[in-house]
């Protein structure tokens, strides 16, 4: 009995907190929405002000981005080039820190600069459906998650000679982390690119801007350098790869206009070059 | 169908039968599971509204796994060394094309090009081969093509450069000290270029690194004006591969003061291996206290000027070098002790490994530290920030002159780069180097003759 009435006060008490922390969640969803509408007429108007339309952009939600820190882990670095080449038979640190591996399937280097190529031997990967598929089928197999990319990649009559795919994480395009898969007319014949580094831990240390902060700054931005453009189609959380063998995964606006892209520092509201 | 009705109704007829006699046991079950239920709601609706701070469960997460594990953080990540200190360039440019320089002097900005491209020069130290002496034509002359230019303002050896960035010179670099460094872009290869300090002989060597992605990580820069001296006749009197970035600049006004070692002679002597309890001491006139260990010397200046001397030859455990200690692993635990005893130079300058060399016919290392604050170094009259010498493998002298610095919210412009070249060699200098002057009672911006 002494059970059952300390069950029923557990589930009191759980139920209170349940629904307290329920309208937490409300309270602030709704501030939140009311908010991000001022926002986002406010920084409307600033940029009609400008002569810029922006036509149904909704503005992304920094508060959902997070940043990491990366550094070169070799065991995951094997495991990728294992997933590739089959099973490893030679794997070898050599100077520069150039890592080079050879297996069932062809051989591999990964670079220390983040840059690397697989070269694989014939008919290791035949192509199964079309190219993109294939290259799809092997990023599966590899445990990356990418985005083809059209625009970067090579055609040929109908289908792609080249393929290349954006590095994915938390859905996010990582904009200077591509990986090129070049075919012949049969089969896969090399996997090249600039990886992502390995995750360590979440940067506990970043604090994005706001969207309307982040917005405003993009308007001087425009106005210091003398960008023209009459219209901003589209605006996205992205990641930039660190450009060294370690560093921080650094969270990006891309702000497509009618003239081109442009990246945002989320920290620091500065314009990011990518290259 | 009637006998399939008969089925079903004394099955039905069983099963409240056994619902009856387990009822009670039934309804505990059932609080039970919404007990479970109800806390993972909570818990989840508490991740969602940040209650449990900026990295939610995640956070709790990890820090749980790391309390089981015994304080061991994050996966195991199978690197090189990574030193806490490293020697960094003061200048840099990035050539994208012949004679088209981006460069930066100076400045916090030479910090963020070295990040950029400082795997590219561990990657070549690192893959080095065939080297080759040049003539002094040679060497200009590679200057002027496309690649990354690397000017650390004073030599360093080309060992700990690479150890630096988790590698090794595959040849025996024979304490080889190299201010200059250049990759060239030569078509499909890029070489290694270096000017030996000293000898004034310049040497290339053939790496493994891509050209393709070095120059695309290049693209992106234009010219901003920058120059080699020997580009330019008005410049002719310096070195000619000094590099000369026009471009005007406002640095941020800095004050100083000396750290205090009041209370703290305990920690002081500690770290220097001295024995607090059999160490004597006494007051010089100057009011300098001196303090007395066996064959070491202390001495802690009311200007807050620390030196320590040390008999050679005699053996001092905590820093006996013999065997099995490299250039870098020497400086970090130098950096520790320096840190340990200033922290890290106030709100605004950042305390740095300047040099380390080893002397090899004087079996002699000698390792100093800097302040830098905004990309500039901090110049005193007393001295680097810290100097240690270690002979006959112990520690035989140290330097240290610690400093706090801060930023005085005002902003100083300096002679630009172009007339304070001009300056500088009208009074017979030849590689103009801005520095912050650290004069005690003031922290000014200066050209230094290098």
């Amino acid at each position: 009995m002494a059970t059952s009435k300390i069950k029923n006060l557990l589930i009191y008490i759980l139920l209170f907190v349940n629904l307290f922390l329920l309208a937490l969640l409300v309270s602030d969803w709704l501030q939140t929405r009311r908010s991000q509408h001022t926002v986002e007429t406010e920084v409307q108007s600033i940029l009609t002000n400008s002569g810029i339309t922006m036509d149904h952009i909704r503005l992304p939600d920094n508060t959902q981005v997070k940043s990491y820190t990366l550094a070169r882990d070799y065991s995951a670095e094997a495991d990728l080039a294992e997933s590739i080449l089959g099973r490893l038979t030679v794997q070898e640190l050599q100077n520069g820190n150039i890592m080079y591996y050879r297996g069932e399937r062809g051989e591999a280097s990964f670079r220390g600069t983040g840059d690397f190529e697989v070269l694989l031997t014939n008919h290791a990967v035949p192509i199964s459906g079309d190219t993109v598929d294939t290259a799809r089928s092997v990023l599966r197999k590899m445990g990356v998650r990418a985005q083809f990319a059209p625009e970067l990649s090579t055609q040929m009559g109908k289908t792609y000679s080249t393929v290349v795919m954006v590095w994915e994480y938390e859905g996010l395009p990582v904009v200077n982390a591509q990986i090129q898969f070049t075919f012949t007319s049969e089969f896969l014949m090399m996997i090249s690119g600039n990886r992502m580094l390995d995750i360590q831990r979440e940067d506990d240390t970043f604090r994005p801007l706001d969207s309307a902060t982040l917005l405003t700054r993009f308007v001087g931005i425009v106005n210091r350098n003398g960008y023209v453009f009459s219209e901003l189609k589209e605006i996205c959380p992205v990641y930039l790869s660190p450009d060294s063998s370690g560093g921080k995964l650094t969270p990006l606006w891309r702000i497509e206009t009618d003239a081109g892209s442009f990246y945002l520092n989320m920290t620091t509201g500065e314009e990011q070059p990518v290259a | 169908m009637s006998k399939w009705k008969e089925v079903s109704a004394s099955g039905r007829e069983r099963l409240f039968a056994w619902l009856r006699r387990h009822r009670r046991r039934i309804v505990e079950l059932g609080k039970t599971c919404l007990i479970i239920i109800l806390f993972c709601s909570a818990c989840f609706l508490a991740d969602r509204s940040g209650i449990l701070g900026q990295g939610g469960f995640s956070t709790v997460r990890e820090n749980v796994t790391a309390w089981l594990r015994g304080g061991e953080s994050g996966p195991a990540v199978m690197s090189g060394r990574e030193y806490a200190t490293a020697a960094k360039p003061q200048v840099m440019a990035v050539s994208p094309d012949d004679g088209v320089h981006y460069g930066a002097a100076f400045t916090s900005e030479v910090d963020e090009l070295y990040e950029r491209f400082s795997a590219f020069l561990g990657e070549a130290l690192g893959t080095s081969e065939q080297i080759i002496q040049l003539t002094t034509e040679q060497w200009l002359a590679a200057l002027s093509r496309r690649g990354i230019y690397f000017d650390f303002a004073v030599p360093q050896r080309l060992d700990c450069l690479a150890a630096w960035q988790q590698t090794s010179v595959p040849w025996d670099t024979e304490n080889i000290c190299a201010r200059r460094l250049f990759l060239s872009v030569e078509e499909q290869d890029v070489r290694l270029y270096f000017a030996v300090e000293g000898s004034g002989a310049a040497y290339c060597c053939d790496t493994e690194v891509e050209a393709g992605a070095l120059s695309t990580r290049m693209e992106r820069y234009q010219s901003n004006g920058a120059y080699f001296a020997f580009e330019r006749e008005e410049t002719d009197r310096l070195d000619a591969d000094v590099l000369i970035v026009p471009a005007a600049d406002t640095v941020r006004g800095v004050s100083g003061t000396a750290v205090s070692f009041v209370g703290r002679t305990e920690t002081v002597l500690q770290q220097f291996g001295m024995n607090t309890v059999t160490a004597t001491s006494y007051q010089e006139a100057s009011g300098t206290a001196v303090y007395l260990d066996g064959y070491s010397t202390l001495r802690i200046q009311q200007d807050g000027l620390i030196t320590y001397e040390r008999e050679p030859g005699q053996d001092l455990p905590e820093f006996d070098l013999r065997g099995t200690v490299s250039l870098p692993e020497l400086a970090d635990r130098l950096y520790s002790l320096t840190m340990e005893l200033s922290g890290n130079g106030g709100d605004c300058a950042q305390l740095r490994l300047l040099q380390a060399d080893y002397d090899l016919q004087n079996d002699r290392y000698t390792v100093s530290f800097a302040y830098f604050i905004d990309g500039m170094q901090v110049c005193c009259g007393l001295g680097p920030a810290a100097e240690f010498t270690f002979a006959g493998g112990t520690l035989t002298q140290a330097a240290l002159c610690l400093r706090q610095y801060e930023f005085t919210g005002e902003t100083q412009t300096p002679l630009p780069a172009v007339q304070a070249a001009a300056l500088v060699s009208a009074s017979g200098g030849t590689d103009p180097v801005r520095v912050y002057q650290d004069m005690g009672d003031r922290v000014t911006v200066s050209w230094k003759m290098g």
